[in-house]
């Protein structure tokens, strides 16, 4: 348990686990964790390019329906889901929820910036993280959802819940705001005005997750899914996805 | 027939003091005789009912869905399930619009099955589902494929009675779609609109004021050739769509404010895709036209 031995290092003090829970989700879900978050846009390119999204406003409530009514709203149910059959040492119910993973994406771009985290995502925290509990993370099970592999991870790593749903629904709206300032363009401050109006339907979102269930996945983002599928054959990209 | 679910109901007995809601239960199986598709069982129960319209120049044969109760409300019950046996080529229609009434008390659930065989060419072509003012509606929709199996789908959904004027305000909406081969999930989707239907719609991200959607799905081997093909059958419709493929499958989908836009935009795509890819007629069945 290499990670333990570093926290009890630390001064002789065992670090709180409030502390050790934020620090790691700091680490993981901040945009230098090498999954390659800043080149996917989420059909947001797509949005800009026909002026659906054109300022901080429009940027700010794209985002938001995503994060209550759209993917985002599925990968904390996901991430929760994931977390519980970890918790539980349930390998049928996480093989249940890795396969439900891989399969809900509306278009090819949206399963590509997903499964390609989650791959990327599980080889950083193999090589830099690793605990006990993640090997659920590589069996031959087909390809690895995003907020699956940060579910099993964290429950590996006996963080709670509710924070890694916060950090990591962060890290979905702070990835877009960053693509909406180089896409539009906007000024850094507006982006993070923009991040700061999010901040409420991340918590909303997060609150909620945390309580549901997979019987509760849906989406109603129409006109995202419609813009994702739309940035396969726009002519010039900038963003994988 | 390993892929075939249980045809025996999968939905609980209603209580019976409960006030009494229709049900129904259709089991469709074509099977194939030398070259012709023919009906190997057509069992009906309740309210679901199924005729046989005649169309030779079609290519195969269809069964054409019928609600008696004349539409859907809050704790009906209809469950469906059409197998399309090994190398057969048949489809699936509605008489009608189905027509989703205010619920005075939980969801309508409609499930429906299809089975599509080896060498089959499938289609389920419904007609429109109509959610008024107040309508509740659950939907699962599971499609079991062979690995050689084709499926041409499409479920267009229309949010409000349009025609009059009605702005939908309190529509609920569960629909999922579960895409299976050989019994592995290969995709799923769940579409979940909830109140205040307006204002939702209305936002960019989500409606930008759509009032009409339908999902096209081409399962197939042959998916990843057939993309180029569904976008170029997706120039000059009356409806912008788009398309994206995932594992075998083609995904398209439109959204648009008009119902009957849509309507002609998935004449002309469906009856293109028929040709090009089931080297077909371009003929969906009469009941679209009538």
């Amino acid at each position: 348990m290499v990670t333990n031995m570093a926290v009890t290092s630390m001064g002789g003090t065992a670090m709180a686990m409030a502390e050790r829970a934020l620090f790691r989700l700091m680490a993981w879900l901040s945009p230098s964790f090498p999954v390659g978050a800043y080149t996917y846009s989420h059909g947001l390119e797509t949005a800009v390019e026909d002026g659906l999204v054109t300022d901080r406003a429009t940027l700010t409530a794209w985002i938001d329906d995503l994060l209550r009514f759209g993917s985002a709203r599925n990968d904390a149910l996901l991430l929760t889901a994931a977390w519980q059959a970890t918790c539980a040492e349930d390998k049928a119910r996480l093989h249940a929820v890795r396969e439900i993973g891989a399969a809900l994406h509306a278009t090819a771009e949206l399963k590509l910036e997903s499964t390609q985290q989650g791959a990327a995502f599980r080889e950083a925290i193999r090589k830099s993280w690793p605990a006990p509990g993640i090997e659920h993370l590589s069996d031959e099970a087909g390809p690895l959802a995003y907020p699956v592999a940060v579910g099993v991870t964290a429950a590996a790593h006996f963080l709670p819940l509710r924070p890694v749903l916060h950090a990591y629904l962060h890290a979905f709206a702070a990835n877009l705001v960053s693509a909406g300032v180089r896409l539009i363009p906007l000024g850094q401050s507006d982006g993070q005005r923009a991040l700061a109006d999010l901040e409420a339907a991340v918590a909303t979102t997060a609150e909620w997750a945390e309580e549901g269930s997979l019987d509760d996945l849906g989406a109603c983002s129409f006109t995202a899914d419609l813009c994702s599928m739309r940035h396969e054959t726009q002519y010039t990209r900038l963003f994988r996805s | 027939m390993a892929l075939r679910p249980d045809p025996t109901p999968t939905v609980p007995q209603v209580p019976t003091a409960r006030l009494q809601r229709s049900q129904g239960r259709l089991d469709v199986v074509w099977k194939r005789r030398g070259a012709a598709t023919v009906l190997a069982r057509l069992f009906q129960e309740g309210a679901f009912k199924a005729r046989l319209p005649r169309d030779v120049e079609r290519g195969g044969p269809d069964v054409a869905l019928i609600n008696l109760a004349g539409g859907l409300t809050g704790g009906d019950r209809m469950h469906g399930c059409i197998t399309f046996q090994a190398g057969t080529v048949a489809g699936a229609t509605t008489q009608a619009a189905e027509k989703v009434y205010k619920s005075a008390g939980g969801a309508a659930e409609v499930v429906t099955d299809l089975v599509v065989e080896d060498g089959a060419w499938a289609e389920w072509l419904p007609q429109e589902t109509i959610l008024f003012e107040g309508a509740a509606l659950d939907r699962r929709t599971t499609l079991h494929l062979a690995p050689q199996a084709r499926l041409l789908f499409v479920e267009p959904l229309v949010f409000g009675r349009l025609a009059m004027g009605e702005v939908p305000t309190a529509l609920r909406l569960v629909d999922r779609i579960e895409l299976r081969r050989e019994g592995a999930l290969v995709w799923l989707d769940v579409t979940r609109l909830e109140p205040p239907t307006t204002p939702l719609l209305a936002r960019p991200a989500l409606g930008h004021g759509l009032r009409a959607l339908a999902t096209i799905l081409y399962a197939a081997p042959d998916a990843a050739e057939a993309l180029p093909v569904i976008r170029e059958a997706l120039e000059g419709l009356p409806l912008p769509g788009a398309a994206t493929r995932l594992d075998g499958l083609v995904v398209v989908r439109f959204h648009g404010a008009d119902p009957l836009a849509l309507r002609r935009s998935l004449v002309t795509l469906l009856a293109r895709m028929r040709v090009a890819l089931g080297g077909l007629p371009p003929r969906l069945p009469r009941l679209w036209h009538s």
